[in-house]
């Protein structure tokens, strides 16, 4: 929900204009106010007498209430302020700047004025109706003159008015805000300049950085108590010489001035404080002290006389008033120092500037016009080019799952909502699985969508069409019901095709795991991140009943009963087939590791295991883990356990990391790149037993190094879910043995997945697990497909780390190369091995411009002898040129 | 030094924006190897970039335009802006070191473009740069400092 945004201190500009008051409104209140100023210039040489009692007793002692309470409308209409202005307004001001003594000075010399004449006032003005007719008429033509020379109201009215410190004092807090109706335009004439911004101009004065600056009106705050005081307890003239009545006056003042100082050294407030104490301290004594003599010349001039309780009202009133202004006055201060005190923002130096935006632009390439839009956030992104939406989404910390980055697993939907023909089509994987995910036609894998335009994207799948069920084509009538035993990748795209093939037998999905399909790749994120399955699932809640395919989730299937055709399940109840598809997966292997099975000894092949794990961090609040093999789940299971803040240690048993896909400056490489994350790597490392009392406490290794450790975590390998089978009296090896249609040694028998053991091979591997559950599908069905094994390419991306290896990873027969760059020295690492100059080879960490290009290539066996130099240079642009015209 | 409530329309509104940019001493090379893993993040004036109490730790660097801090004030909670971030400055560096919901609002104040890394992408930087990733981590934390001394001097009321 949004807060309402508000300014709590408008300028004039922003102030909100309550009464529709024409402009020339203004105009006639000056005036006025400028004829009765010129009237009583007149009056007081004319009528001395009466002249002097209106104007010293009856007006002026009104103006300190006025500037206490809307000190706007005095700022409007203040006949020395039309004085002033007069000249801007009639187009003939010369409009300088003030010089910086002005600047400087002009308060100071605005306030001597105005304790000069203030004090004056006892032994001249009070009794000299021409004194004061001059006094005021001198005061209109410097106003005039100092409009004339000056610009805005810096010649009078914001800086030597005599009477400008005392209205900066009263009005910090005015009881209503009238805006600035004299400058149009604001010329920016004054520093913290009151008609600009009323409610914070004060405290924008007492928080300069110069303290002389601040000292100035410090010292007309402090003076003022004490000079107010002594206006009404020194002796008037002719009582006390002119001379004795000034220095009485200024010892008044001073004495006033000593104990704030005195205060304020003493008392740990903030000076804001103290001066606005001063403020209401004057105010209040110099009606406390002079509101009988008003009331008196009041009822001189009314002929009534107010009794005494009219008088305490008033100073009661005022009093309370004075507290109200105090609390406001006091309470704007933490929030005006609050927004002031932005000093977060930041102005960079130019050549700082540029460096940046380069940066930012070179890294998005030629396409830094184009945009990626994200929903539902309303986020964009410059797009840049051939990065993938995932990789977008990933750096900008968006929130999206990942997996397989192939298109295969499904982690990652996206809707593409506008711009579908900026991104990289297609490819019939991608529209496989996004068939599976339920998806239809504006849905995309980010992992699949170059970026080459603007788009938007909704990474909410819920926004995607449909997808439309494919026409059916009549299945074989003697197949009425078909098993599937497990529900992970394997065995739903088996369903799935299953349910494509054949529009009406029954299809039995029976699952041990509680859980509908999830992405495996992301559990060891459940390790670290708080928000459990949320995202794992890999489809929507009503896949299966869409599919009429019948779910049997935390089942156990207990016997397979071949003479029978039934599976038997754990829960008493049996289902008939006509067809079985085992697809049950693997566990993670148990290694043969003395004193397994201990608490604080964890495999991670499951999304309950996983969360089993985080569990016991925080159970026992452990900080030590080690994790017994250094392959890709390990190594993703080890960077989630750093990221719950454990110290961890990767014991891996050959001599570098990924020995399958790195050679040893690669696996080097990326042992670095581990340490650099706190992840430390020891090789050459084998466990060989864990060691504890209730718990594991320490891992000896086989050479009989000890490793401190109250979490053993072995992610050493995968063991096919053989039982059933072997039971059944299948032919077992590691795996179900399975011939190149996924038939097990019963006809009526498939298998694929993990649990598939075709030509001695159990890759493990996400997409082969969706080839065979496609191929086994279709045989069960009656088709004749046949597995043929891919070129063995492996991208991983290893705690973010591409990693890209294919074919053979280094050279070691008769006429083969390596071709071997220079490092680039941050990380990154790449090398071709090539084989009588034709490419059979390639490891690439951390370079995913040049993935595709090798791949195509390697698949090709193509001929790279010609450019071997630029190769070895590290030009490697010329094999995207290659890998198109080849193409 | 310059103050918000004081910026005259004559004057240029860039003078008002302080001083205190993130790894100033940082060229080419050094952003180049952040921006591999980094993207950047176009805004428009108005538009709300981070809204408080969002679940989202990337954190920005401003590199074009600027954008104001927003907190509730007050009890009616109204928005107020007690920052503006301009180009060089660092934002929701809070959410991106404690795991904890984004503190306030940012909402640009200009078009601009902002490069924004992830806690994630962060590690993997870290991994591949870690001397970089050294200094990029002191900065924040020098930044931090600076925004804790600005603080506690609000606390102590002597600004």
């Amino acid at each position: 929900m949004d807060a309402p945004r508000a300014n709590p201190f408008p300028n004039y500009l922003q102030l909100r204009k309550r009464l529709p008051l024409p402009p020339w409104i203004w105009d006639v209140g000056r005036v006025l106010s400028v004829s009765v100023l010129v009237g009583f210039a007149v009056l007081l040489v004319a009528r001395p007498d009466t002249g002097l009692v209106l104007f010293w007793k009856t007006v002026v002692p009104v103006l300190p209430l006025v500037f206490f309470l809307v000190p706007g409308l005095w700022r409007n209409l203040c006949p020395l302020a039309a004085a002033n202005q007069l000249p801007r307004r009639v187009g003939i001001s010369k409009a300088w700047n003030p010089p910086a003594w002005w600047k400087e000075y002009g308060y100071v010399l605005g306030f001597a004025a105005f304790f000069l004449l203030a004090s004056s006032r006892k032994f001249l003005f009070n009794d000299d109706g021409t004194a004061t007719s001059i006094l005021i008429l001198s005061a209109l033509a410097a106003a005039f003159v100092g409009g004339f020379l000056l610009k805005g109201k810096s010649g009078w009215c914001s800086s030597i008015c005599p009477v400008y410190p005392v209205q900066r004092l009263y009005n910090q807090s005015p009881a209503v805000l009238v805006g600035n109706t004299h400058c149009d335009p604001c010329v920016g004439c004054t520093k913290n300049c009151y008609d600009f911004n009323p409610s914070v101009a004060y405290l924008a004065d007492l928080h300069e950085e110069d303290q002389y600056y601040v000292g100035y009106r410090r010292l007309f705050a402090y003076a003022m108590p004490g000079f107010v005081l002594g206006y009404f307890l020194v002796p008037n003239a002719p009582v006390a010489a002119p001379s004795e009545i000034l220095g009485r006056m200024a010892l008044f003042a001073g004495a006033g001035t000593g104990l704030f100082l005195a205060a304020e050294s003493l008392v740990k407030l903030p000076l804001h404080r103290f001066t606005s104490l001063a403020a209401m301290g004057a105010l209040n004594l110099f009606y406390l002290m002079g509101l009988p003599a008003w009331l008196a010349t009041l009822g001189t001039w009314t002929g009534i006389d107010l009794p005494a309780a009219v008088r305490f009202g008033i100073q009661g009133a005022l009093g309370g008033a004075s507290l109200v202004w105090l609390v406001r006055t006091w309470d704007k201060e933490a929030l005006y120092r609050l927004m002031t005190g932005k000093q977060t923002a930041s102005q960079v130096s130019p050549t700082a500037a540029k460096i940046l935006g380069d940066a930012s632009r070179s890294a998005s390439g030629a396409a830094s016009g184009l945009e990626v839009r994200f929903e539902p956030s309303g986020k964009s992104f410059v797009a840049q080019a051939g990065k993938s939406i995932l990789e977008t989404a990933e750096a900008a910390g968006l929130p999206i799952e990942s997996g397989c980055r192939m298109g295969m697993c499904g982690a990652d939907p996206v809707v593409v909502l506008d711009g579908s023909a900026n991104l990289s089509p297609m490819g019939e994987e991608e529209k496989a699985t996004l068939a599976r995910l339920g998806l239809g036609g504006n849905a995309r894998l980010a992992c699949m969508c170059k970026v080459r335009g603007s788009a938007t994207i909704s990474l909410d799948r819920s926004a995607a069409d449909p997808s439309t069920p494919a026409e059916a084509t009549p299945g074989d009538p003697s197949i009425r019901s078909v098993v599937v035993l497990g529900n992970g990748i394997a065995g739903v795209t088996a369903a799935e095709n299953l349910r494509k093939g054949h529009p009406d037998c029954e299809i039995h999905l029976v699952a041990r795991e509680a859980h509908p399909l999830y992405n495996r790749m992301g559990i060891a994120k459940l390790v670290y991140t708080r928000g459990a399955m949320e995202g794992l699932y890999l489809q929507p809640s009503a896949w299966y009943a869409e599919r009429r395919i019948t779910s049997w989730l935390n089942t156990r299937a207990l016997r397979i009963d071949r003479a029978a055709k039934v599976v038997e399940l754990a829960t008493g109840e049996s289902i008939p087939y006509d067809r079985l598809v085992l697809a049950t997966g693997s566990s993670g292997l148990v290694p043969p590791i003395e004193g397994f099975g201990m608490k604080g000894t964890f495999v991670l092949r499951e999304a309950e295991e996983a969360m089993a794990l985080r569990a016991f961090l925080q159970e026992h609040g452990t900080r030590d883990v080690a994790v017994s093999g250094g392959g890709l789940l390990g190594l993703e299971a080890a960077y989630a356990l750093r990221k719950i803040g454990q110290r961890v240690v990767v014991l891996e048993r050959g001599e570098w990391l990924l020995r399958r896909q790195l050679d040893a400056a690669g696996g080097e490489l990326l042992r670095v790149f581990l340490a650099n994350l706190g992840i430390d790597v020891l090789v050459n490392a084998e466990a060989a037993s864990v060691a504890g009392d209730d718990r594991v406490r320490r891992v000896v290794l086989k050479d009989g190094r000890v490793v401190p450790a109250e979490v053993l975590l072995a992610a050493v390998g995968i063991r096919p879910n053989v039982d059933l089978a072997r039971h059944a009296g299948l032919e077992t090896r590691r795996g179900v043995v399975v011939d190149a249609r996924m038939r097990t040694s019963d006809p009526d028998i498939f298998a694929c997945g993990d649990v598939g053991e075709f030509d001695g091979q159990i890759p493990g591997l996400w997409p082969v697990a969706v080839e065979q559950g496609r191929i086994a599908a279709a045989n069960a069905l009656g088709g004749e497909v046949s597995y043929a094994p891919s070129v063995p390419v492996t991208a991983l991306k290893v705690v973010g780390l591409d990693v890209v290896s294919m074919g053979k990873i280094s050279a070691s027969g008769e006429g083969e190369e390596e071709i071997l760059p220079p490092s680039s020295g941050d990380g990154r690492y790449r090398k071709l091995v090539l084989s009588e100059g034709r490419l059979v080879g390639a490891i690439l960490m951390g370079h995913g411009e040049s993935t595709s290009a090798v791949s195509a290539l390697s698949r090709r066996k193509a001929d790279l002898s010609k450019v071997r130099e630029e190769l070895k240079a590290g030009r490697w642009e010329v094999l995207d040129d290659l890998a198109e015209t080849a193409g | 030094m310059s103050n918000p409530f004081f910026d005259y329309p004559e004057q240029d509104s860039g003078n008002s924006l302080a001083a205190l940019v993130f790894l100033p001493e940082w060229g080419k090379a050094q952003w180049d190897a952040l921006m591999q893993q980094a993207s950047v993040r176009r805004f428009h004036v108005g538009e709300t970039l981070v809204r408080r109490g969002d679940i989202d730790r990337s954190l920005m660097i401003v590199t074009r335009g600027a954008i104001e801090v927003l907190i509730p004030q007050g009890r009616k909670g109204e928005l107020v802006a007690v920052a503006v971030l301009a180009t060089g400055a660092v934002a929701g560096e809070q959410a991106f070191l404690d795991n904890l919901v984004r503190s306030a609002d940012l909402v640009a104040r200009e078009d601009g473009e902002a490069v924004v890394i992830g806690v994630d992408a962060f590690d993997i930087f870290a991994g591949r740069h870690p001397e970089l990733a050294r200094e990029f981590l002191r900065d924040l934390a020098r930044i931090l400092s600076v925004k804790l001394r600005q603080a506690n001097d609000l606390i102590s009321g002597k600004v």
